[in-house]
């Protein structure tokens, strides 16, 4: 039987609950995360990693630019939508140029843009994005916060980027991206909550962002798996980076 | 995984048991085999709150449900930042 924490006796807010339904499925993105990051081949897996991250992080601000035009159209006679337009207004400035992030990190690692740009997304990553891009479009633009409140409310933890770093050998510039949002959205998730908290959800939009949330933990848990699987000798053979230190 | 958490995810898979227990949970719960009492209560309580869809989505998941992370959880986990 698992033992009462503290967050068990967090008030029941939206945002809590969000956060109770994304960890209801969370054990296999916990055993991914395990398996990587303890995995004997660590730094043939990391440039995987900050690839299949590229192929999903190219698209976030495009999808969240979809849901702002979308949350736009809907304002004047939906509240949901109107609150969601002040609140990404101001995060898609916070979430531009990220992709070139990873790109930097990759090149300390001897990967080529061009490299990148060649890879083909996978089908779990259309997947993920492509049903953001869906129930933004088809359904209401909120499903799009779901998304978000997994992907930034959980960041890595600082000692786990420390241990990738001694694992893999790589130089710290390699690790631009997951060290500054281990920063950044420690406030980015309290930020979202907060939003999440303020607007008058209906249950069946309420029901949307779980859904989309639930989603989203699943397909980023086989994503992992997926680089997991490459890493293990299906994928590309990467070049000896140069930069090893 | 324990019994009681196999038999919730067994009635779970069932379209009639999940519309069930949108209605009484602990009802179905023990209706199924499955003692509430031998389930995480914290579990219980977010099963409760999700809709018909989010259930369904959760029961093709095929995977252990659990309640709350721990800490040694949350400090495993690798981003997948967007």
């Amino acid at each position: 039987m698992e033992s009462t924490t503290e967050a068990d006796h967090l008030p029941r807010t939206r945002s809590v609950l969000l956060h109770r339904k994304i960890e209801l499925v969370s054990a296999p993105f916990v055993a991914a995360s395990k398996r990587f990051t303890t995995h004997p081949r660590i730094a043939h897996l990391y440039p995987e990693y900050l690839i299949t991250l590229h192929c999903v992080v190219r698209s976030t601000v495009p999808v969240m630019n979809a849901a702002l035009g979308q949350a736009t159209k809907l304002a004047d006679t939906d509240p949901v939508a109107a609150g969601l337009t002040t609140y990404l207004e101001r995060h898609i400035d916070e979430e531009r140029n990220h992709d070139q992030w990873l790109l930097d990190d990759l090149e300390a690692l001897g990967v080529s843009r061009s490299t990148v740009m060649a890879r083909l997304p996978s089908l779990t990553v259309a997947c993920l994005v492509g049903s953001q891009y869906y129930w933004v479009l088809h359904s209401h633009p909120v499903a799009l916060l779901g998304y978000l409140a997994f992907a930034e409310g959980y960041p890595s933890a600082p000692t786990l980027i420390e241990e990738l770093v001694a694992r893999t050998g790589y130089p710290r510039e390699a690790f631009r991206m997951l060290s500054e949002h281990a920063e950044l959205d420690s406030r980015h998730g309290n930020e979202l909550d907060q939003v999440i908290d303020s607007l008058p959800l209906t249950p069946d939009l309420e029901a949307l962002l779980g859904l989309s949330a639930i989603s989203t933990v699943c397909l980023m848990a086989r994503c992992l798996d997926e680089v997991l699987e490459r890493g293990e000798g299906i994928g590309i053979r990467h070049q000896e980076p140069a930069s090893r230190r | 995984m324990s019994e009681a958490l196999i038999k919730l995810s067994d009635l779970l898979a069932q379209p009639d048991a999940r519309r069930s227990f949108l209605d009484d949970p602990e009802g179905t719960m023990r209706r199924y085999g499955v003692d509430p009492s031998d389930v995480p209560p914290a579990l219980v309580d977010t099963l409760k709150s999700l809709s018909l869809e989010e259930l369904e989505v959760i029961s093709r998941v095929n995977t252990t449900l659990r309640a709350r992370l721990t800490e040694e959880e949350r400090r495993l986990m690798l981003q997948f930042p967007v």
